[in-house]
């Protein structure tokens, strides 16, 4: 059984006031017809009423040949509109008497009894006229058409009503579909609403996500800046001291050697932090995306390893504009993150194309961008995880085996340069990076 | 005997057929041409024509086929004519019978009488014979001074004739209305 929605049942009644108003139309015509018929009846049971009262009255004058008397009850007939002529025959077939209206044709020389016909629009009906038991002659009347203002009269209110009803009729159903019609636009109106609510809520949560990263990047920032300096002076201090070391201290230089070491480490970890804080010094140029990753191709197979095969779905001259060692770190922090994800091995997938993002979609300005996917066939994750994903220092990797800062700093170097870094995942199957940065025309036109 | 003899008078009313069709033409040609000479025969059909427009009372046809009995007395164009006219007729169903008598007695059963004067009885004395019986009595003016309750009278060059309704309805008779629409003069009309 299938289900009929509101706005189909609305479209099939809208069917009915036409239907409603085509029966009554229909039943009136009918009326109409079934009336005139009645009415034709009618005019024949009248003529025939009227020829034998005639053959009544004028059988005496006929039966005393008395032509005059015959004459004025045949006059008489004038009186009613509707009869055109009428004629008296005696026994031997000849006019007796006769009324012929002006204009109207003349009787016929003879007729028979029991004569009833139409004939061009008139009714002739002959009656036979008698007398002691004899008869004595025939009467004759023709009767013309009612006119038709007459018989538009008699149907007129009829047909007043007929229209009336219809007309009631034909305002139902332009209401209805009015109404239907605003319920349509009430539904449209509705998904639309809904929609945009639910685009509200997106930008809503986009922006929070943003706020929070911008107010952990502020904070780790300042830190890490802060630090760097101390980072520094702590160097400048350590090539001090070796200076000023007698010769030759080889363990001091050792331990001093391992401390430079640490050191050197903490300011590598203070730039990342700086990256995800958007606070380092970047030196953007236009790039085609599609040959960075070609470029690359080698040192991103040696990183995955062999068990996870790369598929390159490039299209050429994805011009964009950015800092190259930038993108290069994290197109191969992504590879990296991929392989993980895949210990048994499987497929990494990169693609680049032109896409354009309409307005509201993401919180980037409306236009082309360049789409960077990078896809995995690994475990994918989950939603929570997906959500904290490019939280610095987030990590699902055993401890000493990831930093966390992997996407964050990704994430953070792709807003520098007026991007958008998105995550879809499916636990089991998958997840997919999509970068978007936006389009520059060519090399030349930086 | 009586079944025969009124086969013998259908026989009879067949011959007569052709000279009452004549006549008849005859009477359609007065209409247009005056024509004075045939005013006593269409007074003599008059005299049977009038049986469908009286109602005698039932008593004087005891059956259904009690012919119409026409008394004449005297002698007139029109009493001459008479059997001539109503030979082969029929009125509703009735034969009718013509007796010619000498004077006419109270006793003599008679449904019209058509009196003219004669020399053994005036009209006015045979129409006295019969008064209060419900005989319609007839007259010409032409031929007598007395008047039946119908008195035939040439208007113009129309055979008519005036009508005593009072008198007819005095002697037990109803004369029909068509019958009195059609009188040049009618009495006793509204009673």
């Amino acid at each position: 059984m299938t289900k009929r929605r509101p706005a189909e049942m609305l479209s099939r009644l809208s069917f009915a006031p036409a239907f409603l108003a085509a029966l009554l139309l229909a039943g009136g015509l009918a009326a109409i017809f079934y009336e005139e018929t009645l009415y034709d009846a009618q005019t024949q049971q009248e003529a025939m009423v009227q020829a034998n009262i005639l053959a009544a009255s004028v059988s005496a004058p006929l039966f005393f040949d008395d032509a005059a008397t015959a004459e004025k009850y045949v006059a008489a007939l004038a009186e009613n509109p509707e009869i055109l002529s009428a004629a008296v025959y005696n026994d031997k077939g000849q006019i007796f008497a006769t009324f012929v209206r002006p204009g109207a044709d003349p009787v016929p020389p003879s007729v028979s009894p029991g004569t009833l016909a139409y004939e061009a629009g008139m009714l002739t009906v002959t009656a036979p006229i008698i007398e002691a038991g004899k008869q004595i002659g025939i009467v004759y009347v023709r009767m013309g058409n009612e006119p038709l203002g007459r018989r538009l009269l008699r149907y007129g209110g009829l047909i007043g009503l007929i229209t009336l009803g219809v007309l009631v009729i034909a305002i139902i159903g332009v209401a209805q579909r009015a109404l239907s019609q605003q319920a349509q636009q009430l539904r449209e109106a509705n998904q639309q609403l809904q929609v945009e609510m639910e685009q509200r809520s997106r930008t809503e949560h986009a922006l929070r996500q943003a706020q929070k990263m911008e107010a952990i990047g502020q904070l780790s920032g300042g830190i890490a800046h802060d630090f760097n300096n101390l980072i520094t002076i702590a160097k400048g201090s350590l090539r001090g001291m070796l200076r000023r070391l007698p010769h030759p201290q080889t363990d001091i230089e050792r331990y001093v050697k391992g401390l430079t070491d640490a050191l050197d480490r903490a300011a590598i970890l203070t730039q990342r932090i700086l990256a995800f804080a958007r606070q380092q010094p970047l030196t953007p140029r236009p790039v085609d995306l599609s040959q960075l990753i070609t470029e690359m191709d080698q040192l991103l197979q040696h990183s995955v390893g062999s068990q996870v095969t790369i598929q390159l779905r490039l299209q050429p001259e994805a011009w964009t504009i950015c800092d190259v060692n930038q993108m290069e770190n994290v197109i191969l922090n992504l590879a990296i993150n991929a392989r993980d994800a895949m210990p048994e091995g499987g497929q990494l997938t990169m693609e680049t194309k032109v896409v354009s993002v309409a307005a509201g979609a993401t919180d980037l300005a409306p236009g082309e961008y360049v789409e960077l996917l990078v896809s995995d066939t690994g475990a994918g994750m989950s939603e929570e995880v997906r959500q904290k994903a490019v939280d610095p220092f987030f990590t699902t990797k055993p401890v000493g085996q990831g930093t966390g800062l992997g996407l964050s700093v990704a994430f953070g170097y792709v807003r520098q340069s007026n991007g958008q870094l998105l995550i879809d995942s499916t636990p089991g199957k998958g997840t997919t990076i999509r970068i978007l940065m936006p389009t520059h025309l060519s090399e030349t036109t930086a | 005997m009586a079944f025969l003899g009124r086969r013998a008078a259908f026989r009879a009313a067949g011959k007569l057929l052709t000279v009452f069709i004549m006549l008849r033409s005859e009477f359609g040609f007065a209409a247009s041409f005056p024509a004075p000479a045939l005013a006593p025969a269409i007074k003599a059909t008059f005299v049977y024509k009038f049986a469908p427009f009286i109602m005698w009372p039932p008593s004087v046809f005891p059956a259904p086929d009690t012919p119409l009995t026409i008394c004449v007395v005297g002698d007139d164009p029109v009493a001459r004519l008479i059997d001539e006219a109503a030979a082969g007729q029929r009125i509703d169903g009735r034969s009718i019978l013509v007796r010619h008598l000498e004077r006419m007695e109270r006793t003599t059963p008679c449904h019209e009488l058509y009196a003219a004067d004669s020399s053994a009885q005036t009209a006015a004395q045979a129409f006295a014979a019969v008064e209060g019986l419900p005989v319609l009595t007839i007259s010409d003016t032409a031929s007598s001074a007395a008047r039946g309750m119908i008195a035939f009278v040439v208007d113009g060059d129309r055979v008519r004739f005036d009508i005593e309704d009072d008198v007819a309805a005095a002697s037990g008779l109803s004369l029909n209305s068509r019958l009195l629409s059609l009188g040049r003069r009618v009495t006793g009309r509204g009673r």
